[in-house]
């Protein structure tokens, strides 16, 4: 038996005249129009809604399908009708930006000395010289860079963008430049440790993936050790093994993604943690 | 599960089963991956699955812009995706 429940409504008289001049051609009381009439109306609307969640980014099409009441293919239907454009994560064209669109099993020719670990090329030195007192803010990166340059070198696109977005949030009088602004890193207790050791940007892909997973107790050791209590990624990519590295660790600290600072991604990286950083 | 952060319910299923057994996710839609992100999950997309399942660059455009017709990809977002292949390794 179905439940219906008794809605008493005010209408227009001229509205009430067409209801009844529906019920005429139909066979069925004014009642009855007027239900159908809702039952079509509230169906419409609720897809209405759910398509502007939709186009929003509220909701995935699915869960808007479910929302309006209809199937999944209904709603691409319905999404493919009004034009709504496909919104891609800016995190899959960073992902495949950065492996230079390449094909998974593709290799790229390197030579044996651009692989240095970073004890062999001093970086482990630099990292323990910079290394503040008490680490509050851990930095966690993938892994040095095969070309040379380096955060801990003063001459990498991190190292820019993060003396930038130091400066925006505190002032640019207050953050020094070049090698002066890494004493400031770390007398802030902000200090960066990689994932992986020796570099992987110019890996093939599972090779990368394979040196990434490889450092997550290292990583795991290392937040253990040094309690931060709030740790940025600094690559999209990476947060699935930083998490699984703090959970490992039991650690508490508050997360921070952020993806690496070159080409377009560099002013959104600028923007994030300057708002991270900015003093309440 | 309808209400877990705008996602639908075989999306939120896919996650748990991800979680579950550590492995990554497929999924197509930014929000759903955002999710997967924040849950500490590896996702992939199908534009993911194409680049690294397509090594012939030609068959790769081919599969990029009837993918892009299908979801209805924004030209500037089609456009960059070419440029990567164009850059690709061959």
């Amino acid at each position: 038996m179905i439940d219906r429940q008794q809605v008493n409504l005010r209408l227009e008289r001229e509205l009430v005249d067409q209801l009844d001049d529906l019920a005429r051609t139909e066979h069925v009381d004014r009642t009855e129009v007027a239900r159908r009439l809702l039952v079509s109306g509230v169906a419409e609307a609720r897809i209405e809604r759910a398509l502007r969640d939709y186009a929003a980014g509220r909701v995935t099409a699915w869960r808007a399908a479910t929302d309006a009441g209809i199937s999944l293919y209904d709603m691409l239907d319905r999404i493919h009708e009004r034009g709504i454009p496909y919104e891609l994560d800016p995190e899959v064209l960073e992902r495949l930006d950065a492996q230079g669109g390449r094909h998974a099993s593709a290799r790229v020719a390197e030579k044996a000395t651009d692989y240095r670990s970073d004890a062999d090329s001093g970086i482990d030195r630099l990292r323990e010289q910079f290394k503040p007192e008490r680490v509050t803010t851990l930095f966690v990166g993938e892994s040095s860079p095969a070309q040379g340059t380096h955060f801990y070198r003063a001459n990498s696109n991190l190292f820019r963008a993060t003396r930038a977005a130091y400066a925006s949030a505190l002032g640019e009088d207050a953050v020094p430049t070049g090698e002066a602004f890494l004493r400031f890193f770390a007398d802030q207790g902000a200090w960066l440790v990689d994932l992986a050791d020796p570099p992987v940007n110019k890996l093939p892909d599972n090779d990368r993936r394979a040196a990434v997973e490889a450092g997550i107790p290292r990583l795991a050791e290392v937040i253990r050790n040094e309690h931060p209590g709030r740790i940025v990624v600094v690559k999209r990519d990476l947060a699935a093994s930083v998490h699984r590295a703090v959970a490992t660790a039991g650690s508490k600290a508050e997360i921070l993604v952020l993806p690496f600072p070159v080409r377009q991604w560099a002013p959104v990286y600028r923007r994030d943690l300057a708002a991270f950083l900015k003093p309440d | 599960m309808g209400d877990a952060g705008g996602i639908g319910t075989g999306e939120a299923e896919a996650l748990a089963a991800a979680a579950e057994r550590s492995l990554p996710v497929l999924v197509s839609e930014r929000r759903a991956s955002r999710l997967a992100q924040a849950l500490g999950i590896e996702s992939r997309t199908p534009i993911d699955l194409l680049f690294a399942g397509t090594p012939q660059r030609e068959q790769l455009r081919q599969r990029i812009r009837k993918y892009a017709d299908l979801v209805q990809l924004r030209i500037a977002d089609l456009d960059y995706l070419m440029k990567l292949i164009e850059a690709r390794t061959p």
